[in-house]
């Protein structure tokens, strides 16, 4: 019984073993084969081509850099080629205008000998007309007038560049963001788990990362009791959504949203009788600032407030306008921002010094915007508005300010802001009307009332492009202040008020000075009622395409710089506008000067 | 009375008679010689139909070559775009496509078009005829239409015909940002008068 018992329990135990053999015997077996391994093997081999092909493409990006770098200099190189092409533009108008003064001198003098030799012997000649005046008819039609340099540039969208630059900078940032885990290549995040106990799992998942971003995950299954192993792996490639688009923002768009646009609305509710709601007036008014921040090394003026910035203190400036301000004055800063150009350092100069070029297209000088933006805002209940005179004083000192950047105007005396506009104007050296159109524009009114009209629009379109913009301008802005009752300035008086200031003299030293006026007169006068529709075309076509929404993403394109910003341009230790201010010093800035000093000490 | 108001631009080769059909319609008169027009010229058509006041803010551009630089600026923001040519002239018939597709290119409103063939009632020497002139147009996707600005007809059915699609573009589902209409009616002409009134005061 016991023997039994105890072969039984032998028997069974020999039996277990080979059971157990047995067993261990499959496992082993099972972990003999080999095909995960190869699988295993075959997945790193295909990562290892994926490394290399990405070392391709850091490779290519290289390439890439050093390309761009190289357009980079390039495009300096046609900057410049362009600028000195333009300044010989300029200098080759220069010499036209000589030369037209000369030629118009030779005129007068043949006229005269004609004249002599007609009335010498009246009886042989009866010829109608003289052969001067037929050069006269003939003298610009030839030749397309391109009178300033940026009418040249207006084919090329100069400004763009600008823009595009900043994209680039984007792309480059992304790309050093980018960069250690491109030369890493190959990031792996491994987990294993016993999710299920009859289960065993790998999952590799590499995510490698450029242009677009690559995602594979590798899932390994083992039942090792079911000798079942499976792996499963996808690669996925998914389009990084963190790079910047660099491309510009669709124009439609940026129309799109000017045409929506609330404030502009709103702008226009102010104004008591807006007999046009031009809509490219507001979308001129919207134009946004770019801010950049830096401390104080040389005493500035911010600009709404009228204080002193201390050394060491921070102020913002918007880089297109140089308007300077407090950091807590930023919004006070007035808005439509209006890029200055370096303007001429004496008075005069022609509108087109003053122009800015946006989107290449010429804009409205700044101060003319500004002033004409604080009268629309204020001025309209004022009777006499642009008859009544501003101290003359106060006129030269905002015009000076106005050199500087965008001054307060919210506490200057109406009709000097009034004042300095009708000033600016009038010192030009070629009026807003250029001389060599003065005849075209009389001629225009002298004839028939029928015909005034149409021969005003074609003098009109023959003006160099920057005078029409803010000829346009002014007569919009003209025609809301005649079309208000408050102001009591119907069209024939702003015509008298104004006809000197923008249409000026013929360009011959003229006899009859009074006539002359009169018929200045009478083209502001015959401009003044022409229609706004008219007018606002012009306008229309300066809207700058920069969307009023990017302020947003500028600011974060171009990030506040530190407020250990290097010495630049802006604040060497003579800004250009304190050397001319010390050096030159005229009389009247003098003065200006001191009267700022007194009324600061009061 | 509704109010639409839409800019019209006029274009084409030089001397096919732009200036002339617009003079024609709102002055009512005609002249064998007409002066080139220089840069362009800027006048109101107004067309009245069913409860619509349209006024059409007439762009009349040059057609010389040396201004062909001018007329971009002319016929941005433009709602309707009527290209002329000379029934009696090829050259300017073949221009025709290139003016569309200059406007096509730089413009990014819907515009209509119109084809408009001019000088018809010189039969004599007439090239183009009206199988050819419609054809093109359809290829273009523009409206056609004759006119003899001589004879004075078609003139007046041009703007009116003008006016009703602008009418159909307005009514229908989706009319252009740039196109409104104006429901009041009341209101404008009042307005008007109380600046006339004051403005008349100012003056005494």
């Amino acid at each position: 019984m016991n023997e039994t018992a105890l072969f039984s329990s032998k028997t069974m135990e020999r039996l277990s073993l080979a059971m157990k053999y047995d067993e261990h015997f499959r496992h082993v077996m099972a972990l003999l084969d080999t095909t995960v391994e190869r699988d295993y093997k075959a997945k790193i081999i295909s990562l290892d081509i994926l490394s290399v092909q990405l070392k391709d493409h850091g490779n290519d990006k290289e390439i890439m850099k050093k390309k761009l770098q190289e357009m980079r200099i390039e495009c300096e190189r046609l900057m410049h080629n362009l600028k000195s092409s333009n300044r010989l533009l300029d200098e080759a108008n220069k010499e036209k205008r000589h030369a037209e003064v000369e030629r118009d001198n030779m005129a007068q003098k043949l006229e005269n000998f004609y004249r002599l030799f007609n009335s010498a012997n009246n009886s042989n000649l009866n010829r109608s007309g003289s052969p001067v005046f037929q050069c006269e008819a003939e003298r610009f039609d030839q030749i397309p007038r391109q009178d300033t340099t940026e009418s040249v540039l207006s084919d090329i969208s100069y400004s763009r560049v600008e823009d595009s630059l900043d994209s680039d900078k984007n792309f480059e940032d992304a790309m050093d963001r980018w960069e250690p885990e491109v030369f890493g290549t190959v990031k792996r995040k491994r987990t294993s788990g016993v999710t299920n106990p009859n289960e065993m799992r790998k999952e590799i998942e590499t995510t490698t990362t450029t242009a677009t971003q690559i995602v594979a995950t590798t899932t390994v299954t083992m039942q090792p009791f079911t000798r079942n192993i499976s792996a499963k792996s996808i690669i996925e490639a998914k389009p990084s959504n963190l790079f910047p688009t660099p491309s510009a923002p669709p124009i439609s768009d940026s129309l799109d949203s000017f045409d929506s646009d609330p404030y502009g609305n709103e702008n226009n509710q102010n104004i008591p009788n807006t007999i046009h709601s031009s809509s490219a007036l507001n979308k001129l008014n919207n134009r946004a600032h770019n801010f950049t921040q830096k401390s104080v090394i040389i005493p500035e003026i911010c600009g709404p407030c009228g204080k002193k910035v201390k050394f060491n203190r921070v102020v913002v400036k918007c880089l297109d306008c140089k308007a300077t301000a407090h950091l807590e004055h930023k919004d006070k800063i007035p808005l439509p921002c209006i890029p200055v150009k370096s303007t001429p350092s004496k008075n005069g100069g022609r509108i087109a010094d003053y122009s800015p070029m946006v989107n290449g297209r010429p804009m409205i000088p700044a101060l003319v915007i500004h002033c004409v933006n604080e009268i629309e805002q204020r001025g309209f209940d004022t009777v006499g508005l642009y008859r009544i005179p501003g101290s003359e004083k106060d006129v030269k000192a905002l015009k000076e300010k106005f050199r500087k950047g965008v001054p307060n105007l919210s506490d200057v005396d109406i009709h000097v802001v009034c004042g300095c506009l009708k000033d600016f104007l009038r010192t030009l050296d070629d009026p807003l009307i250029p001389h060599y159109d003065w005849k075209t524009f009389t001629d225009a009114v002298r004839n028939s009332k029928d015909e005034t009209e149409h021969r005003l629009y074609q003098a009109i379109s023959l003006l160099p492009p920057p005078n029409r913009n803010t000829l346009a301008y002014i007569m919009l802005h003209l025609q809301k202040v005649a079309a208000t009752p408050d102001c009591k300035m119907p069209v024939g008086n702003l015509a008298r008020v104004f006809g000197p200031t923008i249409v000026g003299y013929s360009s011959e030293v003229s006899e009859n000075l009074y006539f002359d006026c009169e018929l200045s007169n009478k083209v502001v006068e015959e401009m003044l009622k022409l229609s706004p529709d008219y007018w606002s075309n012009f306008l229309n076509n300066l809207v700058p395409l920069r969307a009023q929404n990017t302020p947003l993403k500028r600011t974060s394109s171009r990030p506040l710089q530190p407020t250990h910003t290097p010495i630049t341009k802006n604040n060497r230790i003579f800004g250009s506008s304190t050397k001319r201010r010390y050096l030159e010093s005229p009389r009247s800035v003098k003065a200006a000067r001191i009267k700022q000093l007194e009324s600061k000490k009061k | 009375m509704k109010r639409l108001s839409a800019k019209l631009v006029f274009m084409g080769s030089q001397g096919v008679g732009k200036s002339s059909i617009i003079t024609r319609y709102i002055k009512g008169d005609f002249k064998k010689e007409c002066e080139a027009t220089i840069g362009a010229s800027f006048m109101y058509a107004k067309v009245t139909l069913r409860d619509y006041q349209i006024t059409l803010k007439v762009w009349d551009t040059a057609g010389q070559e040396r201004f062909r630089s001018l007329v971009p600026m002319y016929y941005r923001n433009a709602d309707a775009v009527a290209i002329v040519f000379d029934v009696s002239d090829r050259d300017s018939f073949n221009q025709v496509k290139n003016w569309i597709n200059e406007v096509r290119k730089n413009t990014d409103t819907p515009v209509v078009y119109y084809v408009v063939g001019n000088k018809t009632d010189l039969l004599d020497s007439r090239t183009i005829m009206y199988d050819e002139g419609e054809e093109f147009a359809n290829s273009v996707n523009a409206h056609y239409w004759e006119t003899s600005v001589y004879s004075n007809t078609g003139i007046q059915d041009l703007f009116t015909k003008i006016g009703r699609n602008l009418i159909e573009i307005v009514e229908s589902s989706k009319p252009p940002a740039n196109l409104k209409v104006e429901i009041d009616p009341e209101e404008v002409p009042n307005n008007d008068r109380i600046n006339n009134s004051k403005i008349q005061c100012c003056t005494n």
